[in-house]
């Protein structure tokens, strides 16, 4: 796949975490990047030219490699997405604060307490 | 690389560790659903080094040491040479962060333009107020981190995006203020 647009970077992302929900890993990286080559960035340091930073993302499952930059003015746009998608995506781990409330209140009624804990809504 | 236990911790040193070296620092995400296994790690390939001033012979060791290093990083035109020389090393010596010119007199090195060899490892054993940082890493299998991480990303885009001299405050500021407006218009009106 190679280097994408921001949008069907998400759209391939998703994907990748599916594809890898039985079984296997997926890597996201974060690198500022001014894309340019070592001998471009040292010249415009020398001349005094102003570089423009990218953040460059990049994304793996072992297998398939995409890669995307945002810049400045789009990230926030691009964070937001990202966001949807990993609390989309990333659904197996463990909550625990709840277990423990329900086990709290699975024991106080055993036990016959008179505390009654309101239902949050 | 160092496994930290406390989120706040993790949060400050990997935002400082990406200060001091923005362009070779990553933040890198590992998520495996089949396990439930949420790893981010803050990757900087990136050495500093300090003199040992109590001690004359270990820092004339280290001095040797540096020569070594600039001799091994250089080559003759003056180019880098490749990541293997780097790995006949097998001294240990731990370097701490900061800048050195110039050691007494010896040659001038300037480790930021070599190329990164994340396998040189040196230890001195009696050596104080010695790190190297290499890497930070935070595990964990609990959902609420992966809520935590949420910010984290977001200030790792704007100070990547941005650049290093973004205030963080601003950040985690603004998701607060976009996360209350969405409360009002439910329930009765006071």
């Amino acid at each position: 796949m190679g280097f994408l647009q921001p949008d069907p970077f998400l759209n391939e992302l998703t994907s990748m975490f599916e594809r890898n929900r039985e079984n296997g890993s997926v890597w996201v990286t974060f690198k500022r990047s001014s894309m340019k080559s070592k001998v471009q960035t040292n010249k415009m340091t020398t001349s005094g030219e102003a570089i423009e930073y990218r953040c460059l993302i990049r994304a793996t499952d072992g297998k398939q490699k995409i890669s995307t930059t945002v810049g400045a003015k789009d990230h926030q746009r691009f964070q937001a997405s990202y966001a949807t998608l990993l609390k989309a995506h990333m659904a197996a781990l463990k909550k625990r604060e709840r277990k423990d409330k329900k086990k709290a209140a699975e024991g106080d009624k055993k036990d016959g307490g008179s505390k009654k804990k309101p239902k949050r809504v | 690389m160092v496994y930290i236990t406390s989120w706040d911790e993790f949060v400050e040193r990997s935002v400082q560790l990406y200060r001091a070296d923005p362009q070779s620092t990553r933040y890198c995400m590992k998520y495996r659903h089949c396990d439930g296994k949420l790893v981010l790690k803050l990757g900087g390939i990136w050495v500093g080094f300090c003199c040992i001033a109590k001690r004359p012979k270990k820092f004339v060791f280290v001095l040797c040491f540096l020569r070594a290093m600039n001799i091994m990083f250089t080559s003759e035109k003056g180019k880098p040479r490749t990541k293997k020389l780097a790995l006949v090393i097998t001294v240990k010596v731990i370097f701490t962060l900061g800048k050195v010119d110039r050691v007494l007199g010896g040659p001038l090195i300037d480790l930021s333009k070599a190329k990164p060899c994340a396998c040189i490892h040196i230890c001195m054993p009696e050596a104080t107020d010695l790190h190297v940082f290499e890497c930070l890493k935070f595990k964990t299998d609990q959902a609420q981190d992966a809520k935590k991480m949420e910010k984290l990303n977001n200030i790792f885009f704007a100070l990547m995006a941005r650049g290093p001299d973004v205030n963080i405050s601003e950040i985690t500021g603004k998701e607060q203020m976009e996360a209350q407006p969405g409360k009002k218009g439910r329930g009765r009106k006071q």
